[in-house]
Parts: C-alpha cells; sequence; structure tokens
C-alpha cells in the first residue's frame, strides 16, 4: 500500500507495510516542481499513478506511472483550453479523479474541467462548464480561481459534482453538457447577500463511494451534509470549535464517520494552537476532538487536499501539514503517529492499496 | 532542465524559416515540445527564454514570427528563478 503525497518541491511515497506499522520514503518525484495532486487507479487491474504537476517553466503537465513509481513519465497530453477559444491558458493542475472505468477527470486554475479517456494521451474540456455563461462574474479565493474537488456517483456516472473556490458547488446529471449551481442553503459570510446563487467559497468534500448521495461539505465558514447528492445542504457545523477548515474525508466503510481539521483566524492555525483532528461517527450530529498523538503547541495548517482515508480495517486517515509533516491514525482517528517529518509544504495526499 | 523535462537532445540541427517554424518541427520529434515553450494563447511562456544569436527574443512581440537564416543558433533556456515565497 502506498501514501502519495504531493508537495511544494515534488512529489513523495509513503510505501507503507501490510499492518502499516512501518512506513519507508522515496522521492521527491518531478524535479521537486509544485505537486498538487498524485492519485492512483487500480480499477482496471494494473495500477496507474498520476501526478499533477505544476512546472513554474514548462507549464503544468500530468505525470503517470506504471510501475508503482519507480519511474514517472510525462504524460503525452495535459488539460489545455482550446486555443480558438482564446483567453484562457491552464495555470495549475488542482485535483485529478479516476472514475474507476477508466476515465480520468482533471480539475484546473483558472476554475476548468477536462476528461481523459486514454490515460491522459488525450483531453476534452466540458465547454458547459468552462464556458458557462456566468463565468465572467465568478471571483477567485484566495488560492485563486480553482476546480478543486470533482465527484462522479459511482452507480450514474452521468452525474458529475464540482466545487470551485469561490463560486461554490456546480453539478451535472447529463454527463457533463449542462451545468447549474448548487449551493443551497450554503453560507457565503462574505458577501452582501448570504446564500446567493453561487459565490461560495467551497474549500473540499466528499463521500463514501457505497453511500454516494451523502455528501460532506467543508466550506469556507461551515461544514455541511447533504442527502441527496447535493441538491440541498444542511449546517452541521456549530458545535465545532472553529467551522472553517480546508479538507474533510469520509469514512470508507462507515458512511456517517467524518473527519474535519478546524482552523481559525487569518493565520488558518489550529484552534488555539492546538492541533486535532474532529470526528463525526453519527453522520454530524454530534463531534469530539482528537488529539492523542497530535502536537499541541502547533502554528501549522493543512490544506484542502491534505487528508485522504483508506480502505483498510480499521480505517486509517491520514493528515498532511504545511510544514512537512504527515501524521496517521490506524484506529478511526482514536489516536495519532507521525509517518513522515520535514517534508517541504504538504498539498495532497492520497491513499492506494 | 528542459533535456530532462522533454528527453531532448542538448543541440542539434533544425531547417526552419521562423521561430514557430523550429518549435513546430521540433514537436513534431518530441511530443509536448511546443506545450512546453507556449501557452494555449501561443505567448512564450513567462519562464522560458529564446535566444537567437545572443539575444534573447523571446518575449518581443511577434517573436515567433522571427526569421531565421543559415546558421543561427537558438537557445531555448529555462530563466533563472530562485527565492520562492512558498519555499
Amino acid at each position: 500500500m502506498m501514501l502519495l503525497v504531493g508537495t511544494m518541491k515534488g512529489g513523495f511515497i509513503l510505501d507503507g507495510d501490510s499492518s502499516r506499522t512501518r512506513w519507508k520514503l522515496r522521492g521527491p518525484f518531478f524535479d521537486g516542481f509544485e505537486t498538487y495532486d498524485m492519485v492512483g487507479d487500480n480499477s482496471e487491474g494494473e495500477t496507474q499513478l498520476y501526478g499533477a504537476v505544476n512546472t513554474w517553466t514548462w507549464g503544468p503537465v500530468i505525470y503517470k506511472s506504471s510501475d508503482s513509481g519507480k519511474s514517472w513519465r510525462r504524460a503525452e497530453s495535459s488539460p489545455r483550453f482550446p486555443k480558438k477559444k482564446g483567453g484562457l491558458t491552464v495555470k495549475r493542475i488542482w485535483n485529478i479523479q479516476p472514475d474507476g472505468k477508466g476515465k480520468l477527470y482533471a480539475g484546473v486554475e483558472p476554475a476548468a474541467l477536462f476528461v481523459s479517456e486514454d490515460e491522459s494521451k488525450t483531453w476534452k474540456g466540458f465547454d458547459g462548464l468552462n464556458y458557462h455563461s456566468t463565468r465572467s462574474k465568478w471571483q477567485p479565493g484566495n488560492g485563486g480561481l480553482c476546480l478543486h474537488t470533482i465527484l462522479i456517483h459511482p452507480r450514474n456516472r452521468k452525474k458529475i459534482r464540482v466545487g470551485i473556490s469561490a463560486v461554490g458547488v456546480l453539478g451535472s446529471d447529463d454527463g457533463g453538457r449542462n451545468w447549474r449551481f448548487m449551493n443551497k442553503r450554503i453560507r457565503a459570510d462574505f458577501l452582501p447577500n448570504k446564500f446567493p446563487e453561487y459565490g461560495q467559497c467551497v474549500h473540499k468534500i466528499d463521500y463514501n463511494p457505497s453511500n454516494p448521495d451523502v455528501l460532506y461539505l467543508q466550506n469556507h465558514g461551515g461544514v455541511y451534509r447533504s442527502d441527496d447528492f447535493g441538491e440541498r445542504w444542511s449546517e452541521i457545523g456549530k458545535k465545532l470549535p472553529s467551522d472553517f477548515g480546508f479538507p474533510v474525508g469520509v469514512h470508507r466503510k462507515k458512511p456517517d464517520t467524518v473527519y474535519i481539521v478546524p482552523l481559525a483566524g487569518i493565520g488558518r492555525f489550529p484552534v488555539k494552537g492546538k492541533f486535532q483532528v474532529w470526528v463525526s461517527r453519527d453522520g454530524g450530529k454530534s463531534w469530539e476532538g482528537s488529539s492523542k498523538g497530535l502536537p499541541q503547541t502547533a502554528f501549522f495548517g493543512v490544506l484542502r487536499d491534505g487528508m485522504a482515508v483508506d480502505d483498510e480495517d480499521p480505517g486509517g486517515v491520514y493528515v498532511g501539514t504545511t510544514t512537512g509533516q504527515v501524521f496517521f491514525s490506524r484506529d478511526e482517528g482514536e489516536s495519532w503517529e507521525k509517518i513522515a517529518d520535514n517534508l517541504p509544504r504538504v498539498t495532497s495526499v492520497s491513499f492506494i492499496s | 532542465m528542459l533535456m530532462t523535462h522533454l528527453g531532448i537532445e542538448p543541440e542539434f540541427s533544425v531547417q526552419a524559416r521562423t521561430l514557430q517554424d523550429l518549435l513546430v518541427v521540433i514537436d513534431g520529434s518530441h511530443r509536448g515540445f511546443m506545450d512546453s515553450i507556449c501557452d494555449e494563447s501561443g505567448k512564450v511562456r513567462p519562464y522560458v527564454n529564446i535566444f537567437l544569436n545572443g539575444e534573447n527574443v523571446s518575449h518581443k512581440p511577434q517573436a515567433l514570427s522571427t526569421r531565421l537564416s543559415e546558421g543561427d543558433e537558438v537557445y531555448i533556456l529555462a530563466s533563472v528563478a530562485g527565492g520562492d515565497s512558498s519555499a
């Protein structure tokens, strides 16, 4: 099993033994270039790894490996806007998401969605989203106008949901041809109208693939749950010490178990400088802080893709920090241990068995 | 750096009438070369420098329309860029 770790200076792999007791670090890959996401896809039998690498020289590119990261090669092509439409150029690739059926989706900055059906040999944009009629009014979040979350409904793959900062949730029910906003009841604290049709700063959304209609969302202020794949949202974060944060993770076997990292203030630090992962085991009705094994003097952050859950038993949770640590819980969030340190700023963690 | 990124030879000869032609010819044998040098709008990427006979022409207007003559030397290099605030 591998934990893929994207950082501001390249990608790394933590190889875990079958008991997840020992972890061995490999890397950095990609010549130390900014790596916003790394994912694995073993749905077709052979494990294929992908890296979203944003080189400051040669542009943002997809890398791939078919030998568990021993060697990487630049993909034949990477997501790009069509020249004839003019104006937009891909600045960063934020998120790559295999759909488990041979398609690879990519979310980029400025916000747009692309798909490859041939392992990144060619890419096609979703014009209905990328040139949406409201696009000229979309505003960036502090990290840029980025499409950072891609969710494909596993039982109806024509249903796609994406998260864009600071636009909100958009969804398509016809495979990506037509798109609509899905931000009902999600707050936008920073706008005069607190509940606009769009303009929310959604930070991350996650689900349990066996119960995909239930989504959990960490917003820029507010934690939310949807029971109908994003049609309506309910706030579930009022009992948290802070409802601001970036990542959210859902247990892969217990769909009511949710993990978030509350952060506070402009510095985006752990609340009161004490690092805690907060866990709900009842779908967001109640929350408890988990700090056993986590540093209690901590002034780092955790970015939106800095959390991963595995599909082992008991379920593991992984959190990467902006100061280069990776923490791991092998007991579903009860306690934690550090499995990597002194890495560059961690941008993403992702588990592949 | 470009050699590592694209697996390209350090030095070779190409027949081309303009810089644009030169990039197209190299792209034909090294897929992704053009995309690495120029963005979708056709502009040379900000941290790429193209030197023609020692002069940096990469960010001049209509840079890629620059005509080439037999014996011209073209260097394509990544610019020096240190001191990243995110480091």
